[in-house]
């Protein structure tokens, strides 16, 4: 680790105001569970800390008055999972509750999962595939961002170097009738190699009315497959789905090298099973 | 610099450190106490996991700042040394060096119930992970008073060991759990 | 999965302690934090030490220069190679029978491998250090890698060790082994099918979470250097250090605090060692130099990964007549034991069965990667690994059954001590009763006739040595000192490290039968070169069966003065005298008799009342040196004092959606002879497993072709957790306890890792037809193998290498080219932009 000075403001605003003061060597910091990998190994090399874990708006969940859900970005993962949710808002509290490790949790946060844009991380996964808002407050002023837009490139975002990422909208319940998240890691406490998410909302008639997929681990920045998430409403097989998926998102997977292949296989294999277990939550609802 | 307080095992302590300055490295250099250990410095292996404020934490990957002004409880705070008042100590029991096994064995108002167990089950070997193991497990079990075994391996994931093929700290977490249970415990909820 | 049965308990206060499961001496201390590793040590004074380490694996050294470090606020000393030519001796001469070594503290002109050291900076922070050692310039000529050991073969490949001149080496290879046993050819000859394959295992990690590092504190006024250090073996390191240092082994003190394990990668003297002494006695302050967890995977030594070009041939009824094998053996940029590996891995690795005819060359060969070195198995992994898998192979080609196979191979004589055509000394075994048991306990019969789908089991069995001479290390010996205090209380002095495998409790157990002594009046003292006899330290399974029987010798000598003053005491013979509960008595009244501390007292300060002529004090030594072999000309000979047996049975499922393997079952039958402590021997059994499940499954250095490792973490290389592992509750021992070994004890340390990779890659092979040649097999290399499988439309294949129709040519240049899979082997490999590229 290189020195730097450690600022702990207690507003946003204050916050945005110290990351402008002392930009571009600036960094906000909330749990840290990432950002102190880079420090320690000097990968990472800020000036200035400004911490986020002091500014009380940043943390906690809540639903607005339009049904959506806003959860503030310094939440930490522990926190997320013991939340109660209602509906597919739960899979959030299920998601959170099912990475890392229990003391990385205690620590780690859902916006710096999102700043930290590594491909491999759930939560822009998820964020993704519910068609989540962000909020970002900046010294020009605040902005929402969608979900697919933030992340731009392994480990780049979307983010200035003075605006903070504040809070994480899920869209209201009636959004979506149920919302599977499915993912292959190695080891319990290991990133997904592939994460696939799939929302799914009927009509009125029961059939499937819009299908989002969205793909992690297997590009730069989680995706999403639109093409195969249609081919859903035309009644196509939760197997058909998935093997047009890994298309979608990993053209010519079929034919490179042997990690490439990997993962297309997984993503046939993960939507298959995501779309199977969307399928048989509305039909059970 | 920085000047920061934390209460370690009930003891407060404050210092001048530099902003830099681990979580791990406060309770090792500023606290003194060295029973919590440095394995990767890459919040992998749990080595160097701690009670903060009551959550466990992987303490190489917090700075000390962060977590100003908080209760920290390391390995250490779990079984303090015996302090007993001068009439009662014996250079022996100081020592322990007449203490009979059984004594051991059993000594459940002298060690944390996890404690206990990892000695009956024969749950550590080197002992280096073992610190981190207890407290996670210690955290784990205090919310979770009532789990299976795998959700026990669950709750270790995050702590590597490479002597014992984690088969006796499930044991011994099994153990704890029950005992902790009959202490007093917060009950089941699944 | 199913709840573990419950834990037997052991009786209240048993009589004889050896057998019983005695809770352990050691815990406490570790249980509550206050045990000492070496970064706990802090010495008054003591400033901090780090290393510059290589970013490449193969350089030129053109410059090194200091100087810009020198100026940094703090630093107060730094070294880099070349002002050392000269004033420091390389080493690992000893060790590798060379005449002159090829370790060196910093790469001097050229660096071999990356995380070589190339300048360490001493400075009052550990900070400090670090940006001193950033300051440090560095101007290095890239040199092409060879990964591949085989590449290294060639005579094109870059040249490694440049300087080195080896006996029996040339080019890479820096050393050759052969064995040569009856005749393998007319055993093909007369076979009824030979198996042949390529098979590739893995470079593995010791990954003992205490990490590598040390104190040096260097006296100038008395000469002596002390170092405090995490290591196995206080006397390798004394020696060596001495004598790279060039002054007397008395001037060197080392002492080992608790050691967070080792498996093997703490078993020599490392660079850091020695960095460390040499600024402590350039400063004249204490200087601590501990590894970072990225240094330890890159220049911590590592289980040598092979390449076997194995074959086996068997008769039409089942019995092996043949072993024909070319081995690549890739020991890393530099060993002090790495030939030693296959040496012993092979002969040992020979075992259980007898088999008459051995045909075996090797390679050794060095590549620009990470040192190899000794890791829990020695060598065994490796050979069962192939050897296990060509069993079933032709077992399944003769229609014959792979348990009825072993069974009938395994080596059952009539008689004890049973010879082996490979000169092992069989002096008891009940391997045979230990196959039986594990397939019994997996439900091998029931399960085999009504199979799953993706589920399958696998048998492999080994024996594993117990100890070792070593071809180039004419040597075997372990030593005890014993001193019974002048309260009645022992103090047991070794110079043989524990490091998890209790040796407190384990001797305690062995003094406390033989002298009568309470456990709890029992010490062992901390490893320390200054008081402990010498010894060559715990390594090789050896705690139980050689300390263990240096500490029996110990005992009764001891047993016998304490007996000599007791008879005198009383007017009896010595032979009417019985020691127990703290005292020596009459035979037949155990409540009678004298106390052992007055015994103590009279022979430390009542010498009048001593037996005429008793020499005062009661204090005994005894060194045990094993009755082994020394390696013959053509590979035989007995290198272990008594082996002990392993017969394992896996049970897998794979999901055939993501290649998970899932290890459901596992049944662990052993021989580890007579047992000291049920509970420890257990424990070391599900530790050995937990290494050969890592080998199995997930654990593997991945470099790329410029030899840079990729996964140097715990976040990329994939340690076992917990939920990896299944319940281990299937683990019985038939002992058969040794003849040879006057306790009938039997290594017990690693006898659970060597049958691990062969019984699952057995058991995954009938789960879904995947003949795995590469270890380890991960879900990325099983699910692109059953697609293979699927594309090519057959029942069987073997991956990577397919080469089923192989029958011909007999030397290493005539095997074809394997049609290993392509490259890509670990997800952490995966390049997100280099696929964003292809779209």
């Amino acid at each position: 680790m290189k020195p730097f000075t450690w600022l702990a403001p207690d507003t946003t605003a204050g916050a945005v105001a110290m990351l402008r003061e002392h930009a571009p060597d600036a960094r906000a910091i909330a749990g840290g569970q990432s950002l102190l990998l880079a420090l320690k190994d000097r990968s990472a090399r800020p000036t200035h800390l400004v911490s986020l874990s002091g500014i009380d708006e940043l943390t906690g969940v809540r639903t607005a008055d339009d049904g959506s859900l806003v959860v503030g970005a310094a939440t930490t993962y522990a926190v997320l999972a013991r939340a109660s949710l209602a509906g597919w808002h739960g899979v959030l509290a299920e998601v959170a509750g099912d990475l890392a490790d229990r003391p990385v949790r205690n620590r780690g946060t859902i916006g710096g999962a999102l700043c930290t844009a590594d491909p491999r991380y759930d939560m822009p996964a998820f964020a993704i595939g519910v068609g989540a808002g962000l909020r970002v407050s900046g010294a020009s002023g605040d902005r929402a961002v969608a979900a697919e837009d933030f992340a731009e490139g392994a480990g780049v975002t979307a983010l200035g170097p003075d605006e903070i990422l504040t809070a994480v909208v899920l869209p209201p319940l009636a959004a979506w009738d149920t919302v599977a998240f499915e993912k292959f890691r190695h080891r319990v406490f290991d990133a997904a190699i592939v994460s696939v998410t799939c929302a799914l909302r009927q009509g009125p008639d029961g059939t499937v009315a819009e299908t989002r997929l969205a793909v992690g681990g297997a590009t730069p920045v989680p995706v999403t497959a639109p093409v195969a998430a249609a081919l859903l409403a035309e009644g196509a097989s939760a197997a058909e789905v998935g093997t047009r998926a890994a298309d979608e998102v990993l053209p010519g997977g079929t034919t490179g090298g042997e990690a490439v292949r990997y993962r297309h296989e997984l993503i046939r294999s993960l939507v298959r099973r995501a779309v199977d277990r969307a399928l048989s939550d509305v039909r059970t609802v | 610099m920085q000047k920061v307080t934390l209460t370690v095992n009930g003891r407060e302590v404050t210092a001048e450190i530099d902003e830099r300055t681990l979580l791990l490295e406060f309770v090792r250099d500023t606290a003194g106490l060295t029973g919590t250990h440095n394995g990767c410095m890459e919040a992998r292996c749990g080595c160097c996991a701690i009670e903060v404020d009551g959550d466990v934490v992987k303490s190489c990957n917090v700075l000390a700042v962060q977590v100003n002004g908080a209760e920290v409880t390391t390995i250490e705070g779990l079984s303090p040394q015996k302090l007993g008042p001068v009439q009662q100590v014996t250079t022996q029991t100081l020592a322990g060096v007449y203490e009979p096994l059984d004594a051991i064995r059993s000594s459940v108002e002298d060690l944390h119930p996890l404690q206990a167990a990892f000695h009956r089950c024969h749950a550590l070997q080197c002992g280096f992970c073992t610190p981190g193991m207890v407290m996670v497990l210690k955290d784990y079990l205090e919310e979770n008073p009532a789990p299976c075994r795998d959700d026990v391996r669950k709750a270790i994931a995050g702590n590597l060991c490479r002597c014992t093929g984690y088969q006796h700290i499930v044991d011994a977490a099994m153990e704890a759990a029950e005992v902790m249970r009959g202490a007093g415990a917060t009950t089941t909820d699944d | 999965m199913t709840e573990a049965p419950p834990r037997s308990t052991t009786g209240t206060a048993p009589r004889r302690l050896v057998g019983t499961s005695v809770p352990r001496k050691e815990d406490l201390a570790l249980l509550t934090g206050t045990a000492r590793f070496i970064d706990d040590i802090a010495l008054p004074g003591m400033v901090h030490a780090k290393v510059l380490r290589s970013s490449l694996a193969h350089a030129r050294v053109r410059s090194v220069d200091t100087e810009p470090a020198r100026e940094l606020p703090g630093v107060l000393d730094v070294l880099a190679g070349a002002e050392l030519v000269g004033k420091v001796k390389p080493w690992g001469d000893l060790m590798q029978d060379l005449l002159v070594g090829d370790h060196f503290p910093f790469a001097t002109d050229k660096v071999l491998y990356e995380g070589q050291e190339l300048a360490a900076v001493v400075a009052e922070t550990a900070y400090q250090a670090l940006d001193g050692c950033e300051a440090v310039a560095v101007d290095l000529e890239p040199l092409p890698a060879v990964v591949d050991p085989e590449v290294a073969l060639r005579p094109d490949s870059p040249l490694v060790q440049e300087g080195i001149v080896y006996e029996f080496g040339d080019g890479n290879i820096f050393d050759r082994y052969k064995v040569r046993i009856g005749d393998f050819e007319a055993a093909e000859r007369e076979a009824a099918v030979v198996v042949r394959q390529r098979f590739a295992t893995n470079k593995q990690a010791g990954a003992a979470l205490d990490p590598h590092g040390c104190v040096a504190s260097y006296d100038s006024f008395t000469g002596v250097l002390t170092l405090y250090s995490s290591t196995q073996s206080i006397y390798m390191v004394r020696d060596v250090l001495a004598d790279v240092l060039q002054i007397p082994r008395t001037k060197v003190r080392v002492i080992v605090p608790e050691v967070g394990a080792g498996f093997g990668s703490k078993a020599q003297i490392f660079g850091h060692e020695v960095i460390a002494s040499l600024f402590s006695m350039r400063l004249g302050r204490p200087v601590k130099l501990v590894l970072g967890r990225g240094e330890i995977f890159r220049v911590g030594t590592t289980r040598n990964a092979q390449v076997r070009y194995a074959e086996l041939a068997m008769t039409a009824d089942g019995d092996i007549t043949g072993y024909r094998d070319y081995v690549v053996h890739n020991t890393g940029a530099m060993s002090v034991w790495g030939n030693q590996v296959v040496h012993i891995g092979t002969n040992v690795g020979m075992l259980p069965y007898p088999i008459p005819n051995i045909h075996v060359d090797s390679d050794i060969v060095h590549t620009t990667t990470a040192p190899g070195g000794p890791l829990r198995g020695f060598g065994i992994p490796q050979v069962i690994w192939a050897k296990e898998q060509l069993v079933d192979m032709a077992a399944r080609e003769l229609g014959l059954d792979p348990l009825a196979v072993r069974a009938r191979n395994v080596v059952d004589p009539e008689e004890f001590p049973f010879r082996t055509p490979m000169g092992h000394i069989i002096d008891s075994t009940s391997i045979k009763q230990c196959l039986l048991a594990s397939a019994d306990a997996i439900g091998w019969t029931a399960k085999r006739a009504a199979p799953v789908p993706y589920e399958g089991l696998g048998l492999a069995v080994s024996m594993k040595y117990t100890s070792c001479r070593h071809p180039s290390l004419d040597t075997d010996l372990s030593a005890v000192r014993l001193r019974l205090e002048t309260d009645g209380t022992v103090t047991i002095y070794s110079s043989d490290v524990s490091h998890g495998q209790s040796h407190a409790t384990m001797l305690s157990q062995i003094v406390a039968d033989g002298l009568g002594v309470g456990i709890e009046k029992i010490s062992l003292a901390p490893p320390d070169s200054m008081t402990a006899p010498f010894g060559l330290g715990t390594y090789a399974s050896r705690g139980a069966a050689v300390l263990g029987t240096a500490c029996r010798l110990a005992t009764e000598r001891l047993r016998d003065k304490v007996l000599a003053i007791a008879a005198h005491v009383l007017e009896v013979g010595p032979e009417d005298l019985d020691a127990g509960n703290d005292r020596v008595y009459v035979k037949g009244l155990p409540d009678s008799g004298i106390h052992l501390e007055i015994i103590a007292a009279t022979a430390a300060y009542r010498t009048h009342q001593l037996p005429p002529g008793f020499e005062p004090t009661l204090e005994t030594v005894a060194t045990y040196d094993t009755p082994t072999e020394r390696e013959a000309s053509n590979g035989s000979g007995n290198l272990s004092v008594t082996y002990s047996g392993a017969a394992h049975a896996a049970h897998v499922r794979v999901d055939p959606d993501t290649g998970q393997i899932t290890v459901v079952d596992y049944a662990m039958v052993h021989d580890t002879g007579t047992v000291i402590n049920p509970l420890i021997v257990e424990g070391q059994h599900q530790g050995g497993f937990l290494m050969g499940l890592g080998m199995a499954l997930s654990e593997d250095y991945v470099y790329d072709e410029d030899g840079h490792q990729l996964n140097a973490s715990f976040k990329d290389y994939l340690a076992v957790t917990a939920p990896d592992v299944p319940e281990l509750t299937k683990i019985y021992e038939i002992p058969a306890p040794s003849t040879t070994i006057p306790g009938g004890q039997k290594g017990a340390g690693e006898s659970g890792t060597g049958p691990v990779p062969a019984a699952i890659g057995n058991a995954v092979f009938n789960a879904t037809g995947v003949r795995f040649t590469i270890l380890p097999i991960t879900p990325q290399r099983m699910l692109i193998a059953l697609r293979e499988k699927e594309r090519r439309g057959v029942a069987t294949i073997r991956y990577p290498d397919d080469m089923p129709d192989f029958t011909g040519p007999r030397t290493p240049e005539e095997w074809p080219r394997p049609t290993a899979a392509d490259g890509g082997d670990f997800d952490f490999d995966f390049d997100w932009d280099a696929e964003e590229d292809t779209d």
